[in-house]
């Protein structure tokens, strides 16, 4: 008797914490499944296949022939393109980044000023170069950066200043490119300081300018400070972007000597013009450690940063 | 549950639709699931009984073919033809993913002769068209392209030419005259007969107007490889660049006639403005690049002339036709791109959009030869095109010829950009040619 009313209490105890579980859990993992079903597809499967890849020589239309690590020695040991590419990518992500999150800064403290009349207006046109299409980007700043009919270089020589010739000399092609980049994402920093400023209260400016702060110590002593872990955030955004820096060279020219090969327009010519699929695909893997890398490191900072 | 069990297929629905979308955006442009479709509609066999057919052509800008696509269509009502156009670079880019991934190709694709080597390399992606029957239309079209078209034995045939670009020399009359140089097109040809000849009046030129001969340094080199039967490679694939002559040759011009030529590469953005300026006197081109002088410089109407270029000519893009081995209905293709290549279709097509034909018979007909623009004021410009057409030599090349090309190109463009000196740059470009080809 009592052994079946346990059983039975059981069976209805199974049934209440069993049968409802499945629906809801049902309900949630197809909620959630798109996500899932999708980053396998264009996520996780070309992640490993690329791995696959890269242990191989392979021109996409023929066989794959197996070749063990050897792409991943040759892009260290004889590539003098790759570490070139390397190092210009880092240079134009510090070309770009440092004046863009300056810049973007100053433009948000100044669009949060109080006597500024029509907000919208400005930050809908500090927002809209983030917008527009790369490829009308680079063409127009081709155009500006041209050597011989280039607007930039016709301002220099209203100032006596010899044309630059922006294609064929390494800070030249670099700056370009550098230009491009921050023209499009000051905006998109712009904004996210703008929130940031946002969310610190108005009390403490009003305190500072009863005790006498002016402007600029308010920007030193009081914005920048509470900023902190946003300007991290745009630091960390814009590493991971700078890293991947693509149709800008691609569209610009990287230049005769490879001054504006970047890690990916590296990658993409292996690819795509010179058909080594298992070498672009070595490129791509390191380019994902390095990219890893940089991301622990930026954590890294934050956390100590977040631990003072 | 049954209703869970629904919402879960309609999922499952959305999901595969994303997909399909997501692989239809490889396929360029164009209807929905017209790439998919056309394999499994009607068994193979034959197009003669009648049983209807639906073919899917991929091609980029400028074919010029709608018109005579819609004619097969109509004079054979049991083929329907789909054509999916991408742009240019993303037209092969798509091509090649879709023979790589074994599905997805469509049943007539275009390969421009830049990628020919590449995909002729890998016979196996398409059909041979000599079992088509493409060896009863060798005779149709000029030599050189042919050959470029099959396998060096003649076994294995990719795909049937299009147009060509068959090159010569368009200059500036009012320039030449400042300068006290010929401008009839036969005093020109006659005068500038040899490379050396051409160096000679481009610092006359540039001597008496300041203005320069040519746009860039790694263009001269081009047109003048193009010229030689031979170039980087023999007919084995070795390097035989530090042997080839022509090569040689093409270098030392590029590097000695440096002083006249205007730092302008062909794809920049100044190109245009200093084409309309008058920047440089002369401008190599194939038939399909006067309409880009035009568009250019249209103030220029009427200053330009055209003559052979020193030396030989040379031949700058055109196409083939070819049949991927995913085909279904490879027979049908090719009976499709054979009458569409054929001379009549061809001479439409020139007529209509200047494409100049790759069937050697038109090269004698009158449409072609009175071709004639008077922006040029060259009364027999299509004589003098399909002359050179006749003056080009079939040149081997290797899948690697293109790495070379750009290599070559790149360490020219260093010494005009003063980042190395001319045994520095022919160095650096062996070095960087050995390294890519021995990986």
């Amino acid at each position: 008797m009592a052994e079946q009313d346990v059983a039975k209490i059981n069976h209805v105890k199974e049934k209440r914490k069993y049968r409802p579980k499945l629906h809801d859990s049902l309900t949630g993992y197809l909620f959630i499944s798109p996500f899932f079903i999708l980053f396998s597809i264009f996520g996780i499967y070309p992640l490993i296949f690329t791995a696959y890849l890269s242990l191989h020589k392979w021109n996409i239309l023929g066989d794959k022939e197996f070749v063990g690590l050897s792409n991943y020695v040759s892009l260290f040991t004889n590539d003098p393109l790759f570490l070139k590419s390397v190092g210009n990518t880092f240079f134009i992500w510090v070309l770009s980044t440092i004046p863009q999150l300056i810049l973007a800064l100053i433009l948000a403290f100044l669009l949060n000023q109080a006597f500024l009349k029509a907000k919208g207006i400005f930050r809908l046109a500090i927002f809209m170069p983030n917008i527009t299409s790369v490829v009308a980007v680079a063409i127009i700043f081709s155009a500006m950066f041209g050597t011989n009919y280039g607007v930039i270089n016709y301002v220099l020589s209203l100032f006596s200043i010899d044309p630059i010739n922006w294609t064929g000399s390494t800070l030249g092609t670099q700056v370009a490119i550098s230009a491009m980049v921050m023209w499009r994402w000051v905006g998109y920093n712009t904004i996210i300081y703008l929130a940031g400023l946002q969310g610190i209260s108005k009390d403490l400016y009003e305190a500072a300018t009863i005790d006498g702060a002016n402007k600029r110590q308010q920007f030193l002593y009081i914005t920048i400070p509470l900023m902190r872990p946003i300007i991290l955030f745009t630091v960390i955004l814009s590493t991971i972007g700078g890293m991947q820096v693509f149709a800008e060279p691609l569209l610009f020219g990287r230049g005769a000597n490879n001054q504006g090969l970047t890690m990916t327009l590296y990658l993409y010519e292996e690819a795509f013009t010179r058909f080594a699929f298992g070498y672009a695909s070595a490129i791509a893997w390191v380019l994902f450690l390095i990219i890893i890398l940089f991301s622990l490191f930026n954590m890294f900072i934050t956390g100590r940063i977040k631990g003072q | 549950m049954v209703k869970k069990a629904l919402s879960f297929l309609l999922l499952l629905g959305l999901v595969v639709a994303l997909v399909a979308c997501g692989s239809e955006d490889s396929g360029g442009s164009g209807d929905s699931g017209d790439s998919g479709d056309s394999g499994g509609s009607g068994d193979s066999g034959g197009s003669s009984d009648g049983e209807s057919v639906e073919l899917t052509m991929w091609v980029f800008p400028g074919m010029g073919i709608d018109e005579q696509i819609q004619k097969y269509q109509d004079e054979n009502p049991n083929v329907k033809i789909t054509v999916q156009e991408a742009e240019y670079a993303d037209h092969h880019t798509n091509l090649l993913t879709a023979l790589g991934a074994g599905s997805g190709a469509p049943d007539v694709a275009v390969v421009e002769s830049g990628y020919i080597e590449q995909f002729k390399v890998n016979p196996n992606q398409f059909h041979n068209l000599n079992d088509y029957g493409a060896e009863d239309v060798t005779g149709d079209y000029v030599e050189w392209r042919w050959r470029e078209a099959s396998s060096p034995d003649g076994d294995f045939v990719l795909g049937l030419p299009t147009d060509v670009g068959p090159m010569a020399m368009a200059y500036r009359t009012d320039l030449f005259e400042d300068a006290g140089l010929p401008t009839d097109p036969d005093e020109v040809s006659a005068q500038l007969s040899t490379w050396d000849d051409y160096m000679e009046a481009g610092r006359q030129l540039y001597d008496e107007t300041g203005v320069y001969m040519y746009n860039h340094i790694a263009e001269i080199f081009g047109v003048i490889r193009e010229q030689g039967e031979e170039q980087y490679f023999d007919t084995d694939n070795n390097l035989i660049i530090e042997e080839s002559e022509q090569i040689k040759k093409a270098w030392d011009v590029s590097v000695n006639s440096r002083d006249i030529q205007a730092g302008i590469e062909r794809e920049s953005t100044e190109y245009g403005a200093a084409l309309a300026r008058g920047d440089f006197a002369t401008v190599f081109l194939p038939p399909w690049m006067l309409q880009n002088i035009k568009d250019d410089a249209p103030d220029t109407e009427g200053l330009w002339n055209v003559a052979q270029m020193p030396e030989a000519s040379g031949n700058w893009g055109g196409s083939l036709l070819t049949v991927p081995s995913q085909s279904d209905h490879p027979q049908e293709a090719f009976d499709f791109i054979s009458w569409l290549m054929a001379p009549e279709q061809q001479l439409e097509i020139f007529k209509q959009y200047g494409n100049f034909p790759s069937a050697q018979e038109l090269y004698d007909n009158e449409e072609v030869i009175n071709y004639n623009d008077p922006f040029f004021n060259r009364e027999d410009l299509g004589a003098m095109f399909a002359e050179a057409a006749q003056r080009v030599e079939y040149v081997y090349r290797s899948p690697d010829t293109s790495t070379v090309n750009t290599i070559m190109g790149d360490s020219l463009t260093t010494i005009i950009d003063g980042q190395a000196t001319p045994e520095e740059a022919w160095d650096n470009a062996l070095a960087e040619i050995d390294r890519q080809l021995s990986r």
